[in-house]
Order: C-alpha cells, then structure tokens, then sequence
C-alpha cells in the first residue's frame, strides 16, 4: 500500500519561552527561576523553567473540571487548544471541523505518575502509630475517608489525554504512550502512522509534563539527575558548556496532523511534513549508560541527504549528555555527507527538560522559531532516555503556514 | 498485501495459573481467584479481598534476571516494584516456551501496557511520615534538608519503561519498544502497536503484554474511593461477578501477560508453533467525562468497529467475545449497550459473550494482555471460558453471557476481546484461529 504524506497544519507550544507558538519564537532567551509551586528553599536544586499564565480554561467545556485536571493535563489542553486554531479549527465548535470528531484520533505522550503524595497528609497524620509509622488499621478505618474520593484520577498520566478529548471532542483512534522521555516524538509517529495508512485524515498528537513540583523535584533529584542551580545561578544555565546535570521545565506541545489530500481540499498550507521516525530501544543493564553508536545510527538515518539540517537535541543542560550527543551528531552528520547546522541545537537549553514532553517541545519550539526564520530544510526531532530508548522524528518540507 | 500476524508463545502470571498450560486449565475448570489479601494487612479496610499471584516471590525474578545479564548490578532490586517483577517473570516465561534459545543481537520489539507505580506504607513511612505535621500539612523545608539522605528506593519505581529496559538487558534483545499508560486498555493497546508494528513490515518480531500489580494500601484505597471495588469480603472466590444483576465492583487482580507476535514468514522458518492470529485492532476515546464511560457505550462501539474493519470481517462472523466485563455496575451495563447497538446496527445474531474477570479479577493495565491469553487459548483449544459467578443475568445486560461453571466445547474461528479504561479509553483485538490458508 502506498504511504500518504502526512502534514503538520496546526502547532501549539506551551513553555518556558511563552504560551502559544508566536510568543515562543518572539522570545529570544529564557531563564529559569525561582521554583514557585512549594516552598524549596532547602531544596538542593532550586531554579526550573515554569510556564507562567497558563489558562485553560478558554478551551474548558465545564470550568468545574480544572479541579480534577492535573498541571500536567491543564498544559495539554493549552496546547492542543492551541493547535486547533493555528490549524483554523474553532477548538469551542468541533461540529464545524472539516473532519467528524469521531474520526479525530489522539495520540499522546504522557508523563510519569503526576499529582502529590502530600495530598494523603490528613488522612495519613490521622493514621499514624506511637511511633510515626502508618497503622495500616486506622488508616483503613479513618484515614480512607480523608483522601479526595476523585484524588486517584488526577494521579493516572492518561487523564491528559482524556481531558484533552473530552473538551475537543475528539473520539478517534487513541493511545496514551508513556516511554519516558521519547513518549513525544513517539507519539507524533503513533498518529502519522494513522493517516499515511489511510486510517483517518487527522490527528491531535502532543505531549504534556510538569515535573516541578515538589515530589517531581525530589524525585529527580533522588535519582541524581539535576542540577544545582540555586538562587542567583540562573545564568549558570546560559553557559555555553553546560551544568552539572539537567535543568527541569515543564510543558507541552501538540501538532495537528493531516493527510496532504485533507489539507489541499481545504486549502490549508502545511507547516511541515513529518518524514520519517525512527525509535529503538537497546539493553541498558545500568541505567544512564548511553551508547553513542546507537544515537549516531538514529541520527544518521534520520538526516536528508543533501538539506541543510538542524538536529534538535534532547541533551539539555547536562555537560555529559552534551559531549555524547555532540559526538554522536558529528558521526552521523558525516555518514550522510550532510550539512547539520551547528553540530546541533540546544533548544532543549531555552526550556529546561521537559521530560515525557521534552523531544516534541523542543521540536515545536524550533518549528516555530523557524517559522518566523526559516534557515534550514528540515528539522530532526532527537529523544533519549535513560532506560536505553531512543527516538528520532524528521521533519522537512517547511515553509509554508505563514506568519 | 499485509504480513500476517501469528502468536507463537505465551507467559502467564495470573492469580489462577502462572504458566500457559496452567491457564488454559484454569480457563477451562473455572477456576477463581480471590482470597484475603496477604500482601499487606488489609483488615480494617473496607475492602479486605483481591486475586493474587500466589506463592510469587520477585527477589527470584531479579536473581534470574541478573543471571541472565550479571551487568544488571544487584542494587536494582530495592528500586522495583511488584508489577515489575511480575512483569519480567511473564517475559522470561514467554521467551524460554518460544523456543528460541538466543535472543542476544535480534531486533525484536517490545510493546508493554503498564499501570502506576506501588506505594507501600513502609515507603511512607521513610518518605513522608516524618516531615508529617500533626495537622497534615508537610514540612517541605524539612524534607528538602533530607531528601538526599532518605534509605527509601522509590524513585525509580516511577519509571514507566523500567519493565521495558530490564526485560531487553536479560534478553539482550534490542527493538522498537513503548510502553503505554492507557489504564485499562493498556496493554489491549500495546497488544495492537506490536500487531500493527509487524503487519506493517517494520519488525518480524515482538514481545508484547502487560502487567500491573495494584494490590498495596494506596491503590486498593484509590478504587475504593471511586467505589470501584467488591465489598464481598465474605465470599472472596465468588466476589467478581460480572454481568450479575447483584455485582458491587470489581475484584482487584494482579499479575502479567505476555505474547510473542511473528511474521508468518518468520515463524514457519524456525519451525514454530502456532497457537492463534491476531487479526483486528481498533482503539478509540469515549470523550464523554472522566469519571464515567459513555452512557450508550458510543466510544466502545466505535472501538468494536475499528477492529472488525481492520480484520475486515463482519460482526456476524465473530463466534465469541471476551467482555471487558468488570463487575462495576456502570461497566457491564455499558459493554451491553454497546454490544448490543453493534450487532443489531450489523443485523446480526450476538456470539456468546463471558468475562473472564470472574475468574482472574481484575488485572488493570495487564486485563487486555491476560484475556488476549485467554482468547487464544480459547481458539486453540476449542472452548468458551465461563462467566463464572452470575446468579441472576442483570436484565441491564441483555447479551448472551456463557453463564456456566466450566468451559463449554465450541469450534471458534474468531473471537473479540474488549477492553476498555478510566479515562475513556477503548481497545479491542480480534483473534483468529490458526489454520493454514
């Protein structure tokens, strides 16, 4: 069967950088701050880039549900609300899209468990013992009736998405894809896959995470993965090498994807065609062991020979993961005699790491800027994670979508 | 043309069986999980029943699982949880009855539904009890002083592909591989992304399934509260009892499942055996409210649809479904609506229906992975697995539910397995059996 070119024609960007995909590109450098949700004075890393302003509820059915949303959920809305009408669809009346909503399909990548175990502090205050520990007894007799009775649906990942459908109506083809920090681009690939196989003409595909809050925080931490940015270290993070570990954000990013035969009929210009993915997953016996060869045989097979490239890096601040993938790119660069300006982009730098969300929110923050700036002929989206997975989506035909 | 999609081997482990030839047994004496809960003391909770995996210990798993990769260093094992554990037992299970003896250096995926993370009241009492104050309220200031210093592994719990890397290194396998997070139909869908994967021609080989493992005070108290479980206490191995007209929820199950998909080609080229085909897959999202299916079962249905269209049959040519079938209230009577809306808009009579729940419980993310088991074991061996535990048929689920105690003998050629989420999110496969075309 033939593969049909599946197009990006809508884009909303959630970040550090600005909400909406214009307010990204505008902004030329960002920084992060003071950690604002808890108070992490006494936190060994206390700097994050954090979305400010965000309001979903212009694109909320019932206002009563931002009670049950998630930040997590609440940045995914945003964002495909966002896309929506960059892609000339009234998010407020899916009945006037030129596809049924039934026939919409949603692919997401979601982060890991959101929500706060300091939610449990009174029923678990009420169940403690004489000596600190849980008694399971009271808890299962008092303390149960103190937990929120819809506390447990804020914590599931997949309640972005569900909020997601629920308010744009969307019925379709759906999964929520949790690979940690390739969910993103693995996602848009999810729903590309879709419509070049003639399943349906259009697809929401995104990513959402917020991780800065304080079982977030603690939890990177705990793994030893950030780093030590303190009160007053915000330009450490501009630093042209890097900082001794990673830098959390928070954000989300959504394309809306279409067959070429649905974007022409209505007379739609793309953004981008998606042209390629790529995922693989090797044996990391050892956690955070990352193999340069796997990451070069990625990126050399997601580079077009002959364009000018830039590849997105997924690296972030972290001086290490800089230096592999630095190596990595110039390897697969020069396998594929192709031009990668410069070695490669530290967008991922601009933002913060996104986690779930990081490879599509980096990605999304390069289309947009090259939407307003085009320098390059296609763009390559790089994800890795820990666990050993790496993905790699391609984008190229850009240019149209204007301004 | 399409590659053909063909299992070839299975790992269970479920709170009726822990291996394949076991489950089809189990399947077939309708056999019910269900006892009082051992994992934790559960006493004075509401709810003091669940299906366990009997007699499973996971310090065994990870010391298998570093003799077959001494690189996984032994301080792994305090960061896992039980769904890991179970996870990689089923995995291991499925490679060694494939018959493939070296799997180091083949490209095979790995597709794996998964489901939150355990917490345990000891890791409670390290990580949050004591920065506790007597209102409630957490001392943040106290916390970020210690965190560094806390004994606790939890961290590394939270990993949604923890299961994916730690199965690839015993294996030393390497491939596409997600995991995915869509609640109960999670690992239906991970089942579908393999199955599309290698119709597609992008891989010859998968590993796909599920696991989940809820069984711990928070997550049995998160149901609770959304008044999900069973409160027959009393009666554990008759508590889950789908399409009852007295059903009260649903019993909490645990375990893991995972099937081994081929290329046709593939298959027949190192001579294996074929236990069944996957044939449909269709997912889709209720987007109705997230507390609550779709009242007429409309995201469903249209989950039903997709697979049939992809399979490219029609309803009156499925011999069998396996329900979702929870035993909540809402549940059955939805799937009933939806089922029924289904076969009458295709003019056709409705196959017998059963859900295997009544037996296993409720596995969550792993449901779709174990009744994908339970599908092909019904194709391959010829049965319909019972509804166990239905008294009185609840007129709200007018479907033709296989009310019996034991496996009834049938000649199925393709069957249905539903399976759908918190969150509204729907999956269904269609199993075909095998046969030489």
């Amino acid at each position: 069967m033939n593969r049909r070119d599946v197009l990006i024609t809508g884009l909303g960007v959630v970040s550090a950088a600005g909400v909406g995909w214009r307010a990204c590109a505008d902004t030329v450098s960002v920084l992060p701050t003071f950690l604002s949700g808890f108070d992490a004075t006494t936190f060994p890393a206390r700097l994050a880039y954090q979305v400010e302003k965000l309001r979903p509820q212009p694109y909320m059915k019932r206002r009563k549900d931002l009670k049950l949303m998630s930040r997590d959920a609440q940045l995914a809305l945003v964002a495909a609300g966002l896309a929506a009408e960059d892609a000339g669809l009234l998010p407020s009346d899916p009945s006037s899209w030129p596809q049924p909503a039934d026939e919409i399909a949603l692919y997401m990548g979601v982060g890991l468990e959101p929500g706060d175990v300091t939610e449990l502090g009174p029923a678990l205050a009420r169940s403690r013992a004489a000596d600190g520990s849980i008694d399971l007894d009271v808890l299962g007799e008092f303390g149960i009736n103190l937990i929120p009775p819809l506390s447990a649906l804020s914590t599931l990942p997949n309640m972005a998405l569900a909020h997601v459908s629920i308010n744009l109506e969307l019925m379709g083809r759906g999964e929520a894809l949790s690979p940690w920090g390739t969910s993103g681009l693995d996602a848009v690939a999810a729903g590309a896959e879709m419509i070049a196989r003639g399943r349906c003409e259009m697809a929401f595909v995104g990513a959402a995470d917020s991780d800065v809050d304080m079982s977030g925080v603690a939890r990177y931490l705990r793994m030893g993965l950030l780093a030590r940015l303190k009160e007053g270290d915000a330009e450490l993070a501009a630093a042209p090498d890097g900082t001794d570990g990673l830098v959390l954000g928070e954000g989300a990013a959504f394309f809306v994807l279409e067959s070429r035969e649905s974007a022409e009929a209505r007379g739609k210009a793309p953004l981008a065609r998606v042209a390629r993915h790529a995922q693989y997953a090797v044996p990391t016996p050892q956690m955070s062991t990352f193999s340069v060869d796997v990451i070069a045989d990625m990126v050399a097979a997601s580079l077009v020979r002959n364009a000018r490239s830039v590849v997105v890096g997924a690296a972030g601040h972290d001086r290490r993961r800089r230096r592999v993938e630095a190596e990595a790119v110039a390897r697969a660069a020069a396998r594929r005699g192709c031009v990668v300006t410069p070695s490669l982009d530290q967008v991922s730098s601009r933002v913060g790491w996104c986690v779930a969300a990081g490879g599509i929110v980096d990605l999304a923050d390069r289309l947009a800027r090259e939407r307003l700036a085009p320098s390059v002929d296609s763009i390559v989206g790089l994800a890795w994670a820990p666990t050993g997975h790496t993905s790699t989506l391609t984008l190229d035909q850009m240019g149209g979508g204007s301004p | 043309m399409s590659a053909r999609v063909v299992i070839t081997s299975i790992g269970v482990m479920g709170p009726t069986a822990s291996d394949f030839p076991s489950f089809v047994s189990s399947l077939q004496e309708g056999v019910a999980g269900g006892g009082e809960v051992t994992l934790f003391d559960a006493s004075a909770f509401p709810t003091r029943i669940a299906a366990e995996v009997p007699d499973f210990d996971p310090e065994a798993v990870f010391e298998d699982l570093r003799r077959r990769n001494p690189a996984v260093t032994s301080d792994i094992v305090p960061w896992q949880d039980r769904k890991t554990a179970l996870g990689l037992a089923a995995a291991f299970q499925c490679a060694e009855r494939s018959g493939i003896t070296d799997w180091s250096g083949r490209k095979v995926g790995l597709h794996l539904g998964t489901g939150l993370s355990s917490v345990t009241a000891e890791q409670l009492d390290i990580e949050v009890c004591p920065f506790l104050r007597d209102d409630g309220s957490f001392d943040t200031r106290a916390y970020g002083l210690a965190l560094e210093q806390l004994q606790s592994p939890s961290p590394w719990r939270h990993i949604t592909d923890e299961a994916n890397r730690l199965i690839l290194a015993g294996l030393h396998a390497s491939g596409p591989s997600t995991s995915n997070f869509s609640a109960c139909a999670a690992s239906a869908q991970a089942i579908g992304r393999a199955y599309l994967d290698i119709r597609n021609g992008r891989i010859g080989r998968a590993i796909a399934g599920g696991m989940d493992s809820m069984i711990h005070p928070f997550g049995m108290i998160s149901f609770m509260r959304l008044g999900a479980l069973t409160t027959r206490n009393e009666s554990p191995r008759t508590a889950s009892r789908p399409f009852d007209k007295h059903r009260d929820g649903f019993l909490l199950g645990e375990g893991a499942a995972m099937l081994l998909l081929e290329e046709l080609s593939a298959a027949r080229a190192r001579g294996a055996t074929i236990l069944g085909e996957i044939v449909g897959f269709g997912t889709s999202i209720d987007a109705y409210m997230i507390t609550a299916p779709h009242p007429d079962g409309k995201g469903a249905r249209l989950a039903m649809k997709r697979a049939l269209d992809d399979a490219r049959v029609k309803a009156s040519q499925i011999d069998y479904i396996n329900a979702h079938g929870t035993g909540t209230p809402l549940n059955d009577s939805t799937e009933s609506a939806a089922l029924k809306g289904l076969w009458e808009e295709a003019g056709a009579l409705m196959p017998p229906v059963s859900s295997t729940k009544g037996m296993t419980g409720h596995l969550i993310a792993a449901a779709g992975a174990i009744e994908a088991v339970a599908c092909t074991a019904a194709l391959d061996r010829g049965f319909i697995p019972p509804s166990i535990n239905v008294e009185t048929l609840d007129p709200e689920c007018d479907v033709p539910v296989v009310i019996a105690t034991k496996g009834t003998a049938a000649d199925l050629r393709l069957v249905m397995s539903n399976s759908f989420g918190f969150g509204g999110q729907n999956a269904s496969l269609i199993f075909k059996r095998w046969q030489e075309e």
